[in-house]
């Protein structure tokens, strides 16, 4: 049988008191004192109850729960004759909590002072360690955040707390102009890009509903926006969902396989940069036994990946193209002079000038040929040779015979603005040729360039040999004196056949120094003297055949002075080719006119091509190089493919285009974006056998760069960020 | 006046709603960009100070703030909001800085002990019901008292009566200690204490040798420790379901506390809110 422990007995029972903070310490043995303890705990009981005098007796008034009046009774004087021993009041359960409520509440606040204020605060208030690339050079706070005194709460001071955050992201990380507007794009280019495309109602719904929550207009996004840090060292701070990606979007679709738009023309947005036909290469010439030994074999012989193995480098120069091109540079198989003509004596009719009484001086009676372009370039630098020029018209200076007096008067001129032109080169060498071709001096290294290196020994010979007396008669011309007398150079075409019929008119010493490449060697006398027959000597190799490799050589019979170039690079033809090809000036063009033929020394732009677009016009000199400051909208890295490429090696991705017609897009044409590529444009479906869910991936991040445009890597520096911070935001030094 | 299961009905149904509105409102905030760590811990935030206010209503009894009960329900439904909440604020990371790591080991502390305590508040009462006698928690040390009394006198006068100390060293050596001890708390509960099994053995074991005078009085402590492990199921009973809250509510402040710390060092180092 259970029995009952408790009983209510309404006068019997105890009246017990849990919400005080202390308890009598003997309620456990049923008998507590009626007063309690106190509010700190000290013991109140006196005795068991308080008598009650009624007449004059006391009479007990103890309770019936403790045991209803006492068999002894109140004292005489009115005191209780029963009295409660003192007890040690013991502390209640809920005492107990709230006593351990107020410990945690204390040490949540010292925690809370120690954190916000101790020595290591920094530790307290990380809200972890972050990644190992800011780990090296991030050690304080500060370096990375700015420390307003309290958090601004307005949504201006929100804003400007938020732009001050991004700038120091931005001491290190440059991202272009507009580094916090999506994708780097202005906010007019957004909202071209937005209006040209309809929004797009099909995709998922979740994207629609989050679209209307993000910031229309081409907002500025906070780099917080996408990246956040202390989540670790190993966290991929840049990692960015496809969701997140495309919010913004118009078009928004559920994945890569499913909804991403078709690609167009991937990769080929504009015509190689070398002319360069792979479907003739690979399918004439290449087959061919004559070039079996040359010809390659396979793409990684003229291809081969860049350092970080996204782009497919092509090889140099060397490594492909000058097996079967570098004799063609240098003039192999070049009917006529492999030499430019830099430099002549133009022809004039030196007759019918002294005829019109106009003085001449010595001069070539039969020199062929007008002006090279580079001549004209130098000489309308010369006002007395523009004037010259101009006023001549289409009259032909080497044939005055139906030319007015004025254009008489202006071939004598342009005569002596070449004879001064010649005279100034053989006494001042290259300073001249510098400041006539537009230099700036000698530390200009384009100039220097376009001067090639014209040895201005060359130039002195070329004279002594041309034009004896030019010296001399061009400083009387130009004192205003009578020339001196001196008969009219004698043609060195008649006298070419042997070395004894050239001028005679040059020192015998620079004839020995002749070092220089002269067609003949100096001859000691006039070609007009009897000589008597002298023993064969050996003969000198044609000047042309003797600067094999590039140089400078001069033909007396043509009186002309001619740079052969040197081979692939040449640095005179790419100076000319570089600096005429933006100057639309009639001469700058005739220059490049001259070479850029089809047949043109060199065959430069055989291969390179030209680019007009609005950033310029430039010849293209190399091929696609490898960009690491340029972040392109899509990306794609090669060589995590190299082990995918079936039977067909390249080809499996890269099919040629048998009906491509590739040629068509060079030629006149000189925008890059009109083109006709060799190979067939790589299609969605290609990647997406593999980008498919649990394979390959299909984040937008894999083949996508959310920063476009081009900047430089993240400066890293072992001091710390904040140096760099300090140096940015300090201004300059005044100078001392 | 609704019954407790349409309220419980009706309080679930819009728990999980706003489960699911946070949830949604979530993934689209964080798929937009926006700053959802800053509006889940400003939320979060809130939802512990009403919590925390839960208790501070325990001590005004005198204001007409809803009743308690109500208060109750909206604490739990709230509670478990706010793990919600919690959860998509830390993103379903641990997180990995001092501060965070002490909040999140709060934040659990808190919430375990106040689902342990919501089950026990469920689970225990029916049992200790239906175990008997329901007792005033504060009186069980007087029972357990009057208990040891009760088998003081039943073994004195068993001993004076059959001139046999067998009860008195049965009292001294097992029932002494067994009547004056706590129980463990599982162990009561289970009703798999080994002590009280033992005594019981023990004190069966002891009839066979007892004059028959002493028999009734073994009866009697019998049915002393028949009480005994009646008021130990109490007594275990009721502690737990009242020393949970010395885990919830101490940590519940310190939770608040620290959660304030960290509010205000995210408004000042946030990159964006």
């Amino acid at each position: 049988m259970r029995r009952l422990l408790q009983s209510f007995i309404h006068n019997r029972k105890l009246y017990n008191r849990p919400q005080d903070e202390w308890t009598c310490g003997r309620a456990d043995e049923g008998c507590p004192c009626i007063f309690g303890p106190g509010s700190k705990g000290e013991c109140r009981a006196t005795f068991q109850c308080q008598p009650a005098r009624k007449g004059d007796r006391w009479v007990c008034t103890r309770q019936i729960s403790l045991g209803g009046a006492c068999s002894a009774g109140p004292m005489p004087d009115g005191k209780c004759s029963c009295a409660v021993p003192p007890c040690q009041p013991k502390r209640s359960l809920r005492g107990q909590r709230r006593r351990l409520t107020w410990l945690a509440v204390l040490a949540a606040l010292g925690g809370a002072v120690l954190i916000l204020g101790g020595k290591n605060r920094a530790e307290w208030n990380s809200p972890g360690p972050i990644t190992s690339q800011h780990a090296t050079s991030a050690q304080r706070c500060v370096d990375c955040h700015t420390e307003p005194a309290l958090p601004p709460l307005t949504p201006a001071g929100v804003r400007a707390h938020a732009h001050a955050q991004d700038q120091k992201c931005l001491n290190c990380h440059e991202l272009g102009p507009q580094p916090a507007m999506p994708h780097g794009a202005s906010a007019a280019r957004l909202a071209e890009l937005t209006s040209a495309r309809p929004a797009d109602t099909t995709g998922p719904a979740i994207l629609a509903a989050a679209r209307t929550l993000t910031a229309r207009g081409g907002s500025e996004l906070a780099c917080a926006s996408c990246h956040s840090e202390h989540h670790g060292r190993d966290f991929d701070i840049k990692r960015v969902g496809s969701r997140e990606c495309q919010v913004c979007h118009q078009q928004q679709f559920a994945s890569f396989a499913a909804g991403h738009p078709d690609f167009t023309s991937y990769p080929y947005e504009r015509r190689t940069r070398m002319q360069f036909d792979h479907r003739t290469h690979w399918q004439k010439h290449f087959s061919d036994s004559k070039f079996a030994a040359v010809a390659p074999t396979s793409c990684t012989v003229c291809h081969e990946p860049v350092e970080d193995g996204r782009q497919m480098r092509v090889k140099g120069f060397a490594q492909t193209c000058a097996p079967c091109h570098a004799g063609q540079i240098a003039g192999e198989g070049h009917a006529g002079d492999k030499g430019i003509s830099f430099f002549r004596l133009p022809a004039f009719d030196v007759a019918a000038l002294r005829k019109a009484g106009i003085a001449t001086g010595e001069y070539p009676e039969f020199a062929e040929g007008g002006l090279t372009p580079f001549m004209r370039w130098m000489l309308e630098g010369d006002d007395k040779a523009r004037t010259a020029l101009a006023a001549l018209g289409d009259a032909d200076p080497a044939n005055l015979a139906k030319a007015t007096p004025t254009q008489k008067a202006a071939a004598g001129q342009l005569l002596w603005t070449v004879k001064d032109l010649f005279a100034d080169l053989a006494t001042q060498g290259q300073a001249v040729l510098v400041r006539r071709l537009g230099g700036t001096g000698k530390n200009d290294p384009e100039a220097a360039a376009r001067v090639g290196q014209l040895p201005a020994d060359n130039i002195v010979l070329a004279q002594q040999s041309w034009l004896p007396g030019l010296l001399a008669e061009v400083a009387a011309h130009r004192r205003g004196d009578a020339l001196p007398e001196r008969p009219a150079a004698v043609p060195v075409a008649a006298t070419v056949a042997t070395p004894a019929a050239a001028p005679a008119k040059a020192p015998a010493s620079a004839a020995s120094d002749d070092l220089l490449l002269t067609d003949e060697p100096a001859p000691s006398a006039t070609a007009t003297e009897a000589k008597p027959a002298t023993p064969p000597t050996l003969a000198l190799a044609d000047a042309e055949q003797r600067v094999s490799t590039g140089g400078w050589y001069r033909r007396d019979e043509t009186y002309t002075l001619y740079y052969r170039p040197g081979g692939h690079s040449d640095p005179f033809l790419t100076a000319w080719l570089d600096t005429t090809v933006r100057d639309t000036a009639p001469t700058a063009t005739a220059i490049f006119a001259q070479l850029s033929a089809p047949d043109a020394i060199g065959l430069c732009l055989k291969c390179h091509t030209v680019d007009e677009t609005p950033h310029g016009t430039r010849v293209n000199w190399r091929t696609r190089q490898p960009q690491p400051e340029k972040h392109e909208f899509t990306k794609f890295k090669h060589s995590a493919h190299f082990s995918l490429v079936g039977d067909q090696g390249c080809m499996t991705c890269h099919i040629m285009d048998g009906e491509s017609q590739y040629p068509k897009a060079f030629g006149a044409n000189r925008n890059p974006a009109i083109f006709h590529g060799n190979f067939v444009p790589i299609t969605k479906d290609s990647c997406a056998s593999c980008h498919r869910p649990g394979e390959a991936g299909m984040d937008c991040l894999l083949c996508h760069n959310y920063h476009t445009g081009e900047w430089r890597a993240p400066k890293v520096r072992a001091a710390g960020f904040h140096a760099e911070s300090v140096r940015k935001a300090e201004p300059p030094a005044p100078p001392q | 006046m609704k019954s407790f299961r349409s309220r419980r009905w009706t309080y679930l149904v819009g728990s999980l709603l706003a489960a699911a509105v946070l949830g949604v409102a979530w993934l689209l905030g964080r798929t937009a960009l926006r700053p959802v760590a800053m509006y889940s811990g400003a939320l979060l935030l809130a939802l512990v100070t009403g919590l925390l206010l839960f208790n501070a209503r325990k001590k005004l009894p005198f204001l007409p703030l809803l009743k308690a009960s109500t208060w109750l329900q909206v604490h739990v439904y709230a509670g478990w909001l706010t793990v919600l909440v919690y959860g998509l604020h830390v993103g379903f990371r641990w997180p990995s800085g001092r501060l965070g790591l002490m909040l999140a080991g709060l934040f659990l502390f808190v919430s375990a002990s106040g689902f342990v305590g919501l089950w026990l508040s469920r689970w225990l009462p029916p049992r200790l019901t239906r175990s008997g006698e329901s007792l005033i928690f504060e009186r069980i040390p007087l029972y357990r008292h009057r208990l040891q009394t009760e088998a003081r006198e039943a073994v004195h006068l068993a001993a004076t009566e059959a001139n046999s100390t067998t009860l008195q060293d049965f009292y001294l050596r097992l029932l002494g200690p067994y009547l004056a001890g706590k129980p463990w708390f599982i162990l009561a509960l289970t009703g798999d204490d080994p002590k009280h099994h033992r005594v019981r053995a023990e004190l069966a074991e002891l009839r066979r040798y007892l004059d028959p005078r002493e028999v009734a009085y073994a009866d009697q402590l019998g049915d002393v420790i028949e009480a005994k492990r009646g008021l130990d199921y109490q007594l275990a009973g009721q502690s737990l379901l009242k020393l949970w809250l010395f885990v919830h509510i101490p940590l519940s402040y310190a939770l608040f506390i620290l959660s304030l710390v960290h509010a205000w060092l995210a408004l000042r180092y946030a990159g964006r809110w």
